[in-house]
């Protein structure tokens, strides 16, 4: 399949289909109109957007190889879902920066599940176009210092801002006064990226100058660990640590019990 | 020619071989120099029979599958605090600097073949080792298997709970992991809330300011040799009384405090108890195989700048961790120094707790006035007072534990933390007195039924 | 007496008091045409041993997951269990017998005896009353100097409880050793910080925060301390330890994961809720002339949980 076939609920392209030579015009008028009134839309939003102060580290999204409007598709589904919320260069308006995307893996599920403010384009998109267009956020949208992010990295960062309120193994936790920090494995990691940048209620916003765009990243990808952690030892036991292990363990306890009670069972009349 | 030498010569010329146990007796018998007879009554050892009766078995063999297991793992531990850069194959953690214990513990777990295998089935033993040390307990307090002649044996099997409760804590300390690491954290500042010399107690025992870079190292040879043997000789000593005095039994036909009925050692009880030790290795070998325990490379290296919500201890010291957490900040400042609260709770309370229970085979008879010699158990609705108090008790501590993982339980069942800890605060006085008063109403009635109609 | 399957039972033997019995147990072989072989149970079981082991060993040489290596050796030894189990309490008779539990021991005559001749043995030494006491007095002496070697195991705490590695003007740094100026915290959060060259100092690591609407509440005899709103506390919880972490931007309070106890930033730092009893210590802050944020001196109390000497 290339990128000219057709996919379900997209406009056909006809670029290339009268034959080698043709100019490429109407297409390319086409998206520049697009663009001028995503522009018109996009512009108020995105001046009124969260104050994430930018720290001379964070390059603009600008700096990136120009959006790519030679009929990329998909740049065309960004430009045409993801632009109204995140702006036309993922620079945030509604939605975060996607300074921080620079990995297709964080992007794809969020865009194929949504989030909790987000919409999910996992039935308007198809798993393609959903790869596609998050590989092209992680490679021309991103940071290219996000990019750069190590996993471990992230592991570092998350133990010592993140933990303290989501755990280890990011189920969660309790705060004080009815709060709750919630369950990151309920959510695409990208989610975490969304609270870091704009925070969410008690969660404060660690973008900018806490953490720069290459370390929001690696949490990202750190987050995405856990979501779905590796159990080489067995079954989860839902990653609350040693209270679940030691409820565990009393079962255990009664199976042996049981046992006895089994073992002992033709003796309890015995007379001698 | 003697008897013995007429037999051998003919059985020779005739060709005729004795099988090798009875060979083997008389070669006992040649070079052990008469213990026949003693080892012929002890083979007829009698044990009573009730599976009440295996729950001190269950720790026995869950401590020899620790022994079996502990050896497996300390041939690739590093018990060293030295920092090293993660190369192993657990991606999330390659280039993080950390301690070489917990590098060892990972490539253990990750990188040696049924490391982890051995690392699951050892952690759960241990707590099943507890749970099943405190419900054998737990039998001794509601029978009344502590008096007389066994009082010594009570005071060693409380020991022993004590010691295995406390190498537990060393264990699970040793890979250095963030959720232990806290452990030792808390650990060393309960020690420094000592008044006088808990500053200078915590300094000598950590090796210095926390955090240390040598209490891994002082930990290990304590959790693999100094408590595993005084727990062997404590074992010892508990099992050889065992042995002399012979088990307690319930009452029953024939039985009383002078004859004791039951099965012999061989045939049937060996195999019995040899066939229980093999199903307790097999269940904990199930659990280990099946459930996933102490995920270490989740939880990262100890350092004292993180930290993690949902973090308790292992559950034997859950009690003492919902104490630390009920007791408000009540410090003392006496003059120019400080008693700080957490003392009250984390080192008078236990104290508080394990005296009178360590004292209660005399407590028990100074408050009965029985000081007699007794074989044959009393069931524990026969004793009111004593279900009791053992119902009181068993109900402060179930309230401590549930405290120690209050957040926990806040997180799973929604519920509003500060109102759950004020609930606990409340429960924790109030809810032992009105169990041990119902169980000591329900137990009377039982006992009053019985003496009235014999049933 | 209850019948095992296709199994007589055999007659339990009584013995008189003293005298081993003769053993007497085993089953009979079955009666014909009982069904089920007898003890098929414990052949199970040991089927279970003999397939477990085997899988266990295959597990074992092709690196299967744990489930399969563990699962294997559950199978081996549950079976193994099973079968000598099963044999003990169903293949090995119900033979039950009784004996005499050891006489309790009340010999007065001969414990005074024993204690008359101690007493007379340990006259050697209890007879010269003053060399007696020397000898007590030695060997106390003695036991108790060996408590000295405990000595050896650690520093005497001295002051180090109470100095960090804060010096007037040490420029505060992140973990990763950038040193803070005045527009981090511009959109609001916290940040971990150390001293600058100390960022392995357990225990002079800070929580920045930065309140720029007038909400922070003065501090008596601390009102220089927070320039321009800035604020910094110890973040060594004062109950036990362990790192607060846990910051609650809607209501600006700092609490820790470990047992809850909650301090009030705007309000020194001081607990609301929990068992924590001392406010978590302040740093005094300055902004130096390149607009770094750097700590006018070490803490001026103790970090940390509390301890005798702390008052």
């Amino acid at each position: 399949m290339g990128r000219w076939a057709v996919h379900k609920g997209e406009r056909r392209r006809r670029c290339f289909s009268r034959g080698p030579g043709r100019p490429r015009l109407r297409p390319l008028a086409l998206v520049g109109v697009a663009i001028v009134a995503l522009f018109a839309v996009a512009g108020p939003a995105g001046a009124s957007a969260s104050p994430s102060p930018s720290p001379p580290a964070e390059a603009s999204p600008g700096a990136n190889a120009a959006v790519d409007a030679a009929g990329d598709p998909a740049a065309e589904i960004f430009a045409e879902n993801c632009s109204g919320c995140h702006g036309s260069r993922g620079e945030g308006g509604f939605g975060p920066t996607l300074a921080a995307a620079g990995f297709a893996s964080l992007v794809a599920p969020m865009v194929e599940e949504g989030g909790i403010t987000m919409p999910s384009f996992g039935d308007q998109l198809s798993d393609a176009q959903i790869q596609g267009v998050a590989e092209y956020v992680a490679a021309h949208i991103a940071d290219p210092a996000a990019r750069t992010a190590v996993v471990a990295d992230g592991g570092e960062t998350y133990r010592l801002y993140c933990a303290g309120c989501h755990s280890t193994t990011g189920r969660g936790g309790a705060l004080t006064r009815g709060r709750n920090a919630p369950d990151l494995s309920q959510y695409p990691a990208a989610e975490a990226l969304a609270a870091m940048i704009l925070g969410r209620g008690n969660m404060p916003a660690f973008a900018g100058n806490t953490l720069d765009v290459r370390q929001q990243a690696a949490v990202g990808l750190y987050v995405g660990v856990l979501v779905d952690p590796p159990s080489p030892g067995g079954h989860g036991l839902g990653y609350l640590g040693p209270v679940t292990e030691g409820a565990v363990s009393a079962i255990a306890l009664l199976i042996l019990v049981f046992l006895a009670v089994w073992l002992a069972w033709k003796s309890r009349t015995a007379k001698p | 020619m003697s008897d013995r030498r007429l037999m051998r010569s003919l059985r020779t010329a005739f060709g005729v071989r004795r099988s090798p146990l009875r060979r083997g007796a008389s070669w006992l018998d040649e070079n052990l120099g008469g213990g026949s007879k003693l080892l012929r009554d002890e083979l007829r050892h009698i044990f009573p029979d009730s599976w009440a009766f295996f729950l001190g078995e269950i720790a026995l063999y869950c401590f020899i599958l620790l022994v079996v297991t502990g050896i497996f793992l300390g041939l690739f531990f590093h018990a060293s605090q030295a920092e090293v850069v993660y190369q192993g194959s657990y991606q999330p953690l390659v280039g993080v600097p950390m301690s070489d214990a917990y590098s060892s513990v990972l490539d253990l777990s990750l990188d040696v073949r049924a490391g982890l295998l051995v690392r699951q089935v050892h952690h759960w033993a241990a707590l099943v080792f507890v749970g099943a040390l405190m419900i054998h307990l737990l039998r001794m307090l509601f029978t009344g298997a502590y008096r007389r002649p066994r009082r010594i044996n009570w005071v060693v099997g409380l020991s022993l709970l004590f010691l295995v409760g406390f190498n537990g804590l060393m264990g699970y300390s040793l890979p250095d992991d963030l959720l232990s690491g806290t452990g030792l954290r808390i650990a060393y500042s309960i020690t420094e809330s000592i008044p006088f010399l808990g500053p200078t107690m915590a300094s000598l025992m950590f090796g210095g300011q926390f955090p240390t870079s040598g209490i891994i190292a002082r930990i290990y040879p304590v959790h693999i040799f100094l408590l595993p043997a005084g727990i062997a000789g404590l074992l010892g000593l508990h099992l050889g009384m065992l042995w002399l005095q012979r088990h307690t039994e319930f009452p029953g036909p024939g039985r009383d405090d002078r004859t004791v009925v039951g099965t012999p050692m061989v045939p049937a009880y060996a195999l019995r108890t040899t066939g229980y030790f093999m199903l307790v290795a097999g269940v904990l070998t199930a659990f280990g195989a099946l459930l996933q325990i102490n995920p270490v490379w989740l939880y990262g290296p100890y350092t004292a700048w993180d930290s993690t919500t949902s973090a308790q201890p292992d559950w034997y010291m859950g009690w003492l961790e919902g104490a630390v957490r009920l007791f408000p900040g009540w410090d003392l400042q006496i003059g120019s120094f400080l008693l700080p609260a957490v003392f009250w709770p984390a080192v008078v309370l236990p104290g508080l707790i394990f005296t009178p229970l360590f004292l209660w085979p005399w407590l028990d008879g100074m408050a009965l006035g029985d000081h007699g010699f007794h074989n044959v158990l009393t069931l524990p609705s026969e004793r009111p007072g004593r279900a009791a108090i053992g119902a009181g008790f068993v109900t402060f501590l179930s309230v401590l534990l549930v405290a120690g993982g209050n957040d926990v339980f806040a997180t799973v069942f929604g519920l509003d933390l500060l109102l759950f800890q004020r609930t606990l605060q409340v429960l924790v006085i109030v809810l032992p007195p009105i169990v041990a008063l119902f169980t000591y109403l329900v137990c009377r009635r039982r006992s009053q039924r019985w003496l009235a109609t014999g049933r | 007496m209850e019948v095992a399957d296709g199994e007589a039972v055999s007659e339990p033997e009584t013995a008189t008091h003293g005298a081993p019995p003769v053993p007497g147990g085993g089953s009979p072989p079955p009666a014909r045409g009982s069904g089920r072989p007898p003890g098929w149970p414990a052949a199970i079981g040991l089927l279970a041993t003999v397939v477990g082991s085997v899988g266990f060993v295959v597990a074992f040489v092709t690196n299967a997951s744990n489930a399969w290596l563990g699962g294997s050796l559950a199978v081996a030894l549950l079976g193994l269990g099973m079968a000598l189990a099963y044999w003990g309490r169903d293949l090995a008779g119900d033979e039950v017998i009784s004996g005499p539990y050891p006489v309790p021991h009340d010999d007065a005559p001969g414990a005074a005896a024993l204690g008359g001749d101690l007493e007379q043995s340990a006259g050697v030494i209890t007879r010269r009353g003053a060399l007696a006491r020397f000898l007590v007095f030695g060997v106390a002496v003695f036991a108790l100097s060996q408590a000295v070697i405990l000595g050896a195991l650690g520093p005497w705490p001295g002051r180090s409880l109470f100095v960090t590695d804060w010096r007037p003007g040490r420029r505060l740094v992140t973990i990763d050793g950038e040193p803070v100026t005045r527009d981090v915290l511009a959109g609001g959060g916290s940040l971990v910080a150390f001293p600058e060259g100390h960022t392995d100092a357990a225990n002079s690591q800070i929580a920045l925060f930065h309140f720029f609407g007038g909400e922070l509440k003065p501090q008596p005899g601390r009102e220089t301390w927070s320039p321009e709103g800035f604020v910094a506390y110890s973040r060594i919880c004062t109950h036990v330890g362990c790192a607060v972490a846990q910051y609650m931007d809607e209501v600006q309070m700092l609490a820790c994961p470990c047992h809850q106890s909650t301090f009030d930033l705007l309000d020194g730092a001081r607990p609301v809720s929990g068992p924590a009893g001392r406010p978590l210590p302040q740093l005094p802050l300055a902004i130096d002339s390149d607009g770094y944020l750097v700590a006018q001196s070490d803490f001026t109390e103790p970090v940390g949980p509390g301890f005798w000497d702390a008052g």
